[in-house]
């Protein structure tokens, strides 16, 4: 393997894990802070991708079509948050996978109703279609460049958010410990439905951002939220930081194992067996690393709480 | 539910074909025995998650797997039932094994999410075996053969074969409810800490529900293989975990006949919606919101709390 | 129940329950720091000392609900520490809870019927139908804690003081001989915490107890020995006389509850 090759994957490693990051970090707080399983998680990407596959032609701008779409997702989010997900908090966690397994029913039906069964296009900004030389002899797309930037934009603001805002201290203290939140008088139901659409929007971003890359179609939620899980779990629940190495660490082992277990599978087996067993590895190697992580430390990387 | 209660609904099943074939509505038949299928593998999740407590959200995989097992052995030229289905159980059992070893080391969601999570892998291992179809799956030659001069090519044949292997299963169910392990499984699932403090190998119970469970889903699997002369990755889907935990919750978490009500509630609810609308799984995704919101403890429960106050 | 207990628990009425240096830290917090203990067969020994001061953790370590990071527990000479909770049970060592952990949504009868078929080693089998075989046992157990009327009432029905009871039941029906007893007296009024004092009474001799207890007169009451466990450390033991007359106890410990919690 060439050290091209081996950079270029980095950055899609780095690319895809970065977007993961988007989608996990919602999801942790509402796991940390609400203690809710959230499966309708996936429904908000999907409906932020279509959203911005619609705006982004109505308003003839990538970038403010996304930004539409995501302050529309996060409206949905809200709304979903304030009439629906309130209402489960105190429930049990069956109650909330049904409650937001029918969500997803519910949400997938609903834009197959409004958009059509058929994948809807959403193209990159023009700017951004071709290929930076980013080293001599590495064309890379620019786009997918431009994802890094919004990622590690997004991350930091994340950071500065949660770490330096009084509302980001509120939502800390949700997430290590519930009942001391509580009885600091903070005003809980707000914090959880600012959390929610943040989550929503957070969701909406990945969807747009990745909808020129994958297929914006019904049920692109659905895969890419278990991987969401993957990275929860791993980073521990509750935990930004957690969902951030968590994502990244995802993003490089399924990239550098989709690209090159295959070819060590060829140099090792025959190649009849090789072609299954390379591809079967790569597309298990994030499962074996979770069930590693939690064998050893059970509570993932950066617990939450103590 | 009363054994003469249970005795006249095996019957009015029993007598399901006949009737079907008289008012030449046979379609109906290859229906119930999807309902039968699914009310075995839904009894199986109820196993784990009604009896044992355990929120296990990767039930499918080892439906599939057993699944898989008979449509690989029928691909390498095994067909007898006698041979297949059994190892379809065993080999659900023997993944079952070491997924639920892993995962009964952790608690809450985090069971949730592992479970869900090895469920996909198992997925995913089968969508790359190109060599049995990958994604596009794998179309059985035939279907599995039992002898004993029953044709289990015929739907009505085969129709039987489901309802006696759910027969069974239920059967078991009910034994295994009221013996030393049901009880032990019960004492788990309602006090975890003191059932550990009183003397039970806590966890050694819980994967020996889960392995069982596993082994009754592969089973339920091995039938839909032969039901639609055709597998793929598709069953085992984290989507068909979700509709399985559905029919539980439905039908009644750790009710013996949970799983049947659920499925047959589901399954004809689809029947029913999908003849007038594209969009049915809105219209059930709605009920399903109303049922989780509104009759928490399934419709078999609610019914009885409305006829006799407890 | 006493032939009942025979059976599992051999001839020796209790064992010898002995701690060596058992270590514990919760973070930078050292919970239980460096305690020895020695518990006679048959001995009824009391462990008091300030909240917070590492009771709790120490019986969960004993009953091997969380692992020590170091020292060791021997019960009758060997080493269970390694061992997970249950296979202590099955050697002769149970605990009660301080917050009451019974079977809320069962029977009476049938929570005790459950610590009785723990016992029975058929924990596995699924085809025959637990047998009656137990009722007698259940019986035996409900009379000993003196809750034989309310056999078939549902456990979450019952009041504190008789849950307290059912609590305690649940540790006699494994059968054990080494009895941990986590505040058997918590939030007792004081006519049901006599009855209680009695019930634990008739224990003496016949199984070895570690008492956990905030309530002093029970405790020199009941004890043959005790243990003051402060800031994780043991730093007395002794008969109920020399406890009171120790300076240091008195300092540490009996005086501020003179003054109360």
């Amino acid at each position: 393997m060439s050290l091209l090759l081996l950079l270029e994957q980095s950055l899609n490693g780095l690319q895809f894990g970065l977007m993961l990051f988007l989608l996990a970090a919602g999801l942790t707080l509402v796991f940390g802070i609400m203690d809710m399983i959230n499966l309708a998680h996936g429904s908000l990407y999907m409906i932020g991708a279509f959203l911005a596959a619609t705006l982004v032609p109505v308003t003839g701008s990538f970038w403010l079509g996304v930004g539409c779409a995501l302050i529309a997702t996060a409206l949905i989010g809200a709304l979903l948050e304030f009439t629906l997900l309130r209402q489960l908090y105190r429930r049990d966690h069956l109650s909330q996978v049904l409650a937001t397994f029918a969500l997803i029913l519910i949400s997938n039906e609903a834009v197959r109703m409004i958009w059509g069964p058929q994948p809807v296009a959403l193209d990159a900004p023009a700017a951004l279609s071709g290929a930076v030389e980013i080293v001599p002899g590495l064309q890379y797309s620019a786009f997918r460049l431009s994802i890094i930037a919004v990622g590690f934009a997004v991350a930091l603001l994340l950071y500065l958010l949660i770490a330096k805002t009084r509302i980001g201290m509120w939502v800390r203290a949700g997430a290590s410990n519930r009942e001391m939140a509580l009885a600091m008088g903070v005003n809980v139901n707000a914090v959880f439905t600012f959390v929610f659409a943040l989550g929503a929007a957070l969701c909406a971003l990945a969807g747009a951002m990745l909808g020129p890359l994958f297929a914006v179609q019904v049920g692109m939620g659905e895969n890419i939220l278990i991987l969401a899980f993957v990275v929860t779990v791993i980073g521990g629940i509750g935990s930004i930081r957690g969902a951030f190495a968590g994502a990244l660490l995802v993003g490089a082992v399924d990239t550098f194992g989709r690209a090159f277990l295959p070819m060590l599978m060829n140099k090792l087996l025959p190649s009849a067996i090789a072609a299954d067993a390379g591809a079967t590895l790569a597309a298990i190697a994030i499962y074996v690393l979770m069930a590693g992580v939690l064998f050893w430390k059970p509570q993932g990387l950066f617990p939450a709480r103590a | 539910m009363q054994p003469r209660t249970a005795i006249l609904l095996l019957v009015l099943l029993a007598a399901l074909p006949p009737v079907a074939a008289v008012f030449d509505q046979s379609f109906y038949i290859s229906v119930a025995s999807r309902i039968l299928i699914f009310a075995l593998a839904a009894t199986s999740l109820n196993l784990v998650l009604g009896y044992g407590g355990m929120l296990s959200f990767g039930h499918a995989a080892f439906f599939g797997t057993g699944a898989y097992t008979v449509a690989i052995l029928a691909q390498h030229g095994v067909h007898s039932a006698w041979l297949a289905w059994p190892l379809a159980m065993l080999v659900s059992a023997l993944i079952a094994w070491p997924v639920g070893a892993i995962s009964l080391r952790t608690r809450g969601v985090y069971f949730i999410m592992i479970t869900l999570a090895f469920a996909q892998m198992i997925y995913y291992v089968f969508v790359s075996l190109k060599t049995y179809g990958g994604d596009d799956g794998l179309t059985l030659a035939e279907r599995s053969s039992i002898g004993l001069g029953v044709d289990v090519k015929g739907d009505a044949h085969f129709y039987y074969a489901c309802l006696a292997v759910l027969a069974l299963a239920i059967v078991l169910l009910a034994r295994l409810r009221r013996s030393p392990f049901g009880h032990a499984l019960e004492a788990v699932k309602l006090n975890e800490t003191r059932a550990e403090a009183i003397g039970f190998p806590v966890y050694r119970i819980k994967l020996v529900c889960f392995i069982l469970a596993a082994a009754f889903a592969g089973l339920a699997g091995a039938l839909i293989a032969n039901q639609n002369n055709f597998v793929s990755p598709g069953l085992m889907h984290w989507t068909q975990s979700g509709m399985l935990m559905v029919m539980i919750i439905v039908g009644g978490l750790g009710h013996l006949f949970g799983g049947l009500i659920g499925a047959a509630f589901l399954l004809l609810l689809e029947e029913i919606l999908s003849a007038h609308t594209e969009h049915w799984q809105l219209a059930l995704g709605v009920i399903l919101l109303g049922i989780v919101l509104f009759a928490p403890h399934g419709l078999a429960r609610s019914a009885r709390r409305s006829a006799t106050p407890a | 129940m006493n032939q009942a207990s025979a059976s599992s628990a051999s001839v020796v009425r209790g064992a010898t329950l002995r701690v060596r240096g058992l270590h514990k830290r919760f973070g930078g917090i050292a919970a239980v720091d460096g305690v020895d203990l020695e518990i006679e067969a048959g001995e009824l020994h009391a462990l008091i000392g300030p909240n917070g001061a590492g009771k709790s953790t120490l019986v969960n370590l004993l009953a091997g609900a969380i692992a020590a990071d170091g020292g060791a527990i021997l019960l009758d000479g060997t080493e269970i520490g390694p061992l997970p909770m249950h296979q202590r049970v099955a050697r002769g060592l149970t605990r009660s809870y301080q917050i009451t952990s019974i079977f809320g949504a069962l029977s009476v009868a049938d929570n005790v019927a459950l610590a009785l078929q723990a016992r029975s080693g058929a924990t596995f089998s699924m085809w025959r139908p637990r047998g009656g075989a137990l009722r007698g046992e259940v019986d035996e157990v409900l009379a000993r804690v003196e809750l034989s009327e309310l056999a078939e009432r549902v456990a979450s029905r019952l009041a504190h003081g008789e849950q307290r009871k059912l609590e305690l039941a649940l540790a006699l029906a494994t059968g054990a001989h080494i009895f941990l007893l986590d505040e058997p007296l918590a939030g007792m009024g004081e006519q049901e915490g006599q009855a209680m004092i009695e019930l634990i009474a008739r224990l003496k001799g016949a199984a070895t107890v570690l008492l956990i207890e905030h309530d002093m007169d029970a405790v020199f009451r009941l004890a043959d020995r005790i243990s003051v466990l402060v800031a994780g450390k043991v730093i007395a033991t002794g008969t109920g006389a020399a406890i009171r007359a120790n300076a240091q106890v008195q300092a540490a410990y009996l005086g501020d509850e003179a003054q109360g919690e």
